[in-house]
């Protein structure tokens, strides 16, 4: 009866729309998952999922805007900025655990290798920006998804947000492809990093949204409020 | 008896010196499997040299591995590369005769600087692998890629 009730106050179409994009955000995170899972080769997973993937987004967000569902727009912008941003601070702590050796290996080169299938030969600068460019529209996609489900929410939920995905992460195939064991429990200085850094970008993701975020509701808040 | 034993002594002692004389050489090499060959010139000079052999040599080189900026990756600062070489005559032969051969050919001739600073090229020579076939094709084949690999890595060291 209460599912029934709430399902008529929202607005549909916004609704079916917000579904869209967080299915397509949630694309690029898992094609790396996928590819050290042995499901298929990056490269393939990129063009025939993430590419498209991308193209809906873009499409989808264009049609938000037309028709007008304000709530949505401002979300998914907010969500991707916020996200691009708190990578940032997520490879500021990245960067300097993997220089400092805290890190088996340096993921975003070896996400660009994997994407432009050149791991024989070795990163390039082509490799590098490719592989950084996911990094990022990685960490773009878990801002509009947490944006768009959640809308506007305290620090607070921005870093049990990034602790989750840091978790899932260190439960994921990557690690288990980097040798170290368990959740890294071999080199204790990964998951130790691996937490800072999601911890970072939760902060900053939590506050930026709470800051460019206009409306408190989540998913299955009608876009009145009601 | 006295005559025996002499002649007994004289092999023992011819044997243990050429064990000795051996030994050196076995040690240079650093790996009773792989041979090492010291090189003249930078990593990225010897592997020029070398693609420019193996055309003049009849092969081709069929795939490059850039370990150097792969390792780069895990934060290792190295100077190595391999390429893999090998013809499609050889292949179809050795692979004619057991379809297992990939195991030892392309051959991979890894060029890598060692801690002294000096270029080595390595490799295992075919005929070490192929031998556990015992298969006389193959081993007719990889005896002659022995002596193709040696004498191109052979010219290395003096140019």
């Amino acid at each position: 009866m209460q599912l029934k009730a709430l399902m008529q106050s929202l607005n549909k179409e916004e609704f079916l729309l917000s579904l869209v994009i967080l299915a397509t955000a949630g694309i690029s995170p898992n094609i790396f998952v996928a590819a050290q899972a042995g499901i298929a080769d990056m490269k393939d997973l990129a063009l025939w999922l993430l590419i498209p993937a991308i193209i809906i987004l873009i499409l989808a967000l264009l049609f938000v805007y037309l028709r007008g569902h304000t709530r949505l727009v401002n979300r998914v912008l907010a969500g991707a900025a916020a996200g691009v941003v708190a990578t940032v601070g997520l490879e500021a702590v990245r960067m300097y655990s993997f220089h400092h050796g805290g890190m088996p290996g340096d993921l975003p080169r070896l996400m660009g290798v994997l994407l432009t299938d050149q791991f024989m030969v070795g990163p390039s600068s082509f490799s590098d920006f490719m592989g950084y460019a996911y990094h990022y529209w990685n960490g773009a996609s878990f801002g509009i998804v947490f944006a768009v489900f959640l809308g506007r929410k305290t620090v607070l939920w921005g870093v049990a947000y990034g602790i989750i995905i840091g978790t899932i992460f260190l439960m994921s195939p990557p690690v288990d492809a980097l040798g170290i064991g368990f959740m890294g429990k071999d080199m204790p200085t990964m998951p130790l990093t691996v937490y800072i850094a999601h911890l970072a970008y939760g902060g900053i993701l939590g506050w930026l949204c709470h800051r460019w975020v206009r409306n408190e509701g989540w998913l299955l808040t009608s876009s009145n409020g009601s | 008896m006295r005559k025996k034993l002499s002649k007994m002594t004289w092999a023992v002692l011819m044997l243990s010196v050429g064990m000795l004389i051996s030994l050196p050489s076995v040690a240079q090499a650093g790996s009773a499997l792989a041979v090492q060959v010291k090189a003249a010139g930078s990593v990225q000079d010897v592997i020029a040299k070398l693609k420019s052999m193996v055309h003049k040599n009849g092969m081709m080189v069929m795939g490059e591995l850039h370990q150097g900026k792969v390792m780069s990756m895990v934060g290792l600062s190295i100077e190595s590369e391999s390429i893999f070489v090998g013809n499609a005559t050889v292949g179809k032969k050795l692979f004619s005769a057991n379809s297992g051969a990939g195991v030892a050919v392309p051959v991979r001739i890894n060029v890598y600087k060692d801690v002294n600073g000096s270029t080595m090229v390595a490799y295992v020579p075919p005929s070490r692998v192929l031998a556990a076939y015992h298969n006389p094709m193959m081993d007719k084949v990889a005896g002659m890629l022995d002596g193709k690999l040696a004498k191109m890595t052979g010219m290395l060291g003096g140019m």
